[in-house]
């Protein structure tokens, strides 16, 4: 009840790491999709 | 748990809420990076030139004289925190002792050095009676006098993080941290430790690597154009002296105390740990400590956890970084690329702590005509004057906190791209490798507005 009571504080600070959290999943989404193609070094 | 406060004020104007202008500063970042790509293809700061004082004012300013006028005021200042501390008024606002080491000295002379150079090795107290001692004693025995222990290489500056860490901690974390006479004792202790150390690996090779304040201080000093070269006075390119910097044992350490202490003291002030300290405090307390001492293990642990966090995020990026290839392993590209978190950590300092030293650095004015802070002394005749709080507004400090906070990182992705170009031989790779700095950028831009903003809640 009180993580919901204070959901409004958290959403607040989440939208502060929002970029981050953006870029860190861009990061891991081009990182996997060059290691199933053969990493960054074989281009 | 400094009593004087950080003199912040809410801010209550803002065009737009306080978390888009985070998302604002990542743009800026995302821009800069993409601007360095295309219009920085070679290394520039590698090399950091050096254009000399005209030679009559470079033989002034680096004369023996100054450099003995300038120890001396050191040595005075020491003796007055130190006196004041002991002798005056047990009222942290109203005592020099506390004002000087944490208003002026710890954050005023930040900014100071980031513009002037390392101003503080002219005039650290430590450094002149060291070197006064050592003169008198190879004076007297006629011959040079090597020190008994060459200091280990394996030590880098991890001492300067202690030291570093213990002084914040004092500051953070202990209930009376700001009461004149400690002040004055923590003084004193750390001088004796100072004295001990310099007896033993000497004063030079102690103050450079072990002297917390000394590399504190000389960190920031190395984003400054001035230096001091051959024993001339000059210019070098901006940032040219961080991207000379040379990375020893416990570099990062010591950029994780700076940067994740003001982390700790930004979220201390604001809900989230307000939340969380009490319960903390409480699990303490079932181990038995008085309550006093169980929220000081509190904040000792909040204070860890500050710099774990900064140290883990920075880790956690050159990780990533060494993950594109290269052959390089985390552990050398954390050496390769820790000089970039020194704009960060000058950014969080003077963004964090604008206002505290806009407000409190104003207190200077009557307690250097009143140190002691007794009935009826006025030295110079400021006694009665006071500090102006509308020396700046809350809005205006929420933009130039922000400033600061985007240039710093702006200057920590300039100094990562440069040494990303000698590092790497192949651009993509080099390239790749600061997708993952972009990310630490990024995330410590977040984490200073946020704090920011916790801290004017």
């Amino acid at each position: 009840m009180l993580i919901l009571a204070h959901a409004g504080h958290w959403f607040v600070s989440l939208a502060y790491f929002a970029p981050v959290l953006g870029f860190v999943a861009w990061l891991g989404w081009v990182t996997v999709k060059e290691r199933r193609e053969g990493g960054p070094e074989s281009k | 748990m400094i009593v004087i406060a950080h003199g912040i004020v809410g801010r209550s104007d803002l065009p737009i809420p306080a978390w888009l202008f985070g998302w604002a500063a990542a743009l800026v970042l995302v821009v800069s990076f993409v601007a360095l790509a295309v219009l920085w293809p070679q290394p520039r700061l590698q090399d950091g030139g050096f254009r000399a004082l005209p030679t009559g004012l470079s033989r002034v300013l680096t004369s023996r004289v100054v450099e003995v006028i300038c120890g001396a005021i050191g040595v005075g200042l020491l003796f007055l925190v130190v006196y004041s501390g002991l002798s005056g008024l047990q009222v942290a606002t109203a005592n020099f002792a506390p004002n000087f080491v944490f208003v002026v000295f710890w954050v005023g002379l930040v900014p100071v050095s980031a513009l002037l150079g390392d101003v503080f090795r002219a005039f650290n107290p430590w450094r002149a009676l060291g070197r006064t001692v050592a003169w008198i004693s190879q004076t007297a025995a006629r011959e040079p006098l090597p020190a008994p222990l060459t200091y280990p290489e394996r030590l880098g500056y991890l001492p300067a993080a202690v030291g570093l860490f213990a002084f914040t901690a004092l500051e953070l974390v202990s209930s009376s941290g700001s009461e004149p006479e400690n002040v004055a004792i923590a003084t004193l202790v750390y001088s004796a430790v100072t004295f001990v150390a310099m007896a033993l690996y000497g004063v030079e090779a102690w103050v450079s690597r072990g002297e917390a304040f000394s590399v504190y201080f000389g960190l920031f000093a190395r984003l400054s154009p001035w230096v001091r070269r051959g024993g001339r006075l000059g210019l070098r390119k901006p940032l040219s002296g961080l991207a000379a910097f040379e990375a020893l044992p416990g570099s990062a350490l010591v950029l994780a105390v700076m940067i994740g202490t003001v982390t700790f003291d930004g979220a201390g002030e604001g809900p989230v740990w307000t939340r969380i300290s009490p319960r903390l405090a409480d699990a303490f307390r079932s181990l038995g400590l008085s309550p006093e001492k169980a929220l000081e293990a509190a904040f000792f642990v909040g204070l860890c956890l500050g710099v774990a966090l900064i140290y883990g995020f920075y880790r956690l990026g050159v990780g990533g970084a060494a993950s594109v290839g290269g052959g390089f392993s985390p552990r050398q590209l954390s050496r390769t690329f820790v000089h970039t978190l020194v704009p960060i950590a000058t950014a969080y300092v003077m963004a964090h702590y604008l206002t505290f030293l806009l407000y409190q650095g104003q207190a200077m004015r009557f307690l250097v005509s009143n140190p002691l802070g007794r009935d009826g002394t006025d030295i110079f005749g400021t006694a009665g004057q006071s500090i102006n709080y509308g020396v700046i507004g809350a809005t205006s400090a929420w933009y130039y906190q922000v400033a600061l906070v985007v240039a710093g990182h702006v200057a920590a992705l300039i100094l990562a791209h440069d040494r990303a170009l000698v590092t790497y031989d192949q651009p993509r790779l080099a390239v790749r490798s600061q997708y993952w700095m972009l990310v630490v950028m990024v995330g410590f831009t977040s984490l200073a507005l946020w704090l920011l903003a916790q801290s004017n809640t």
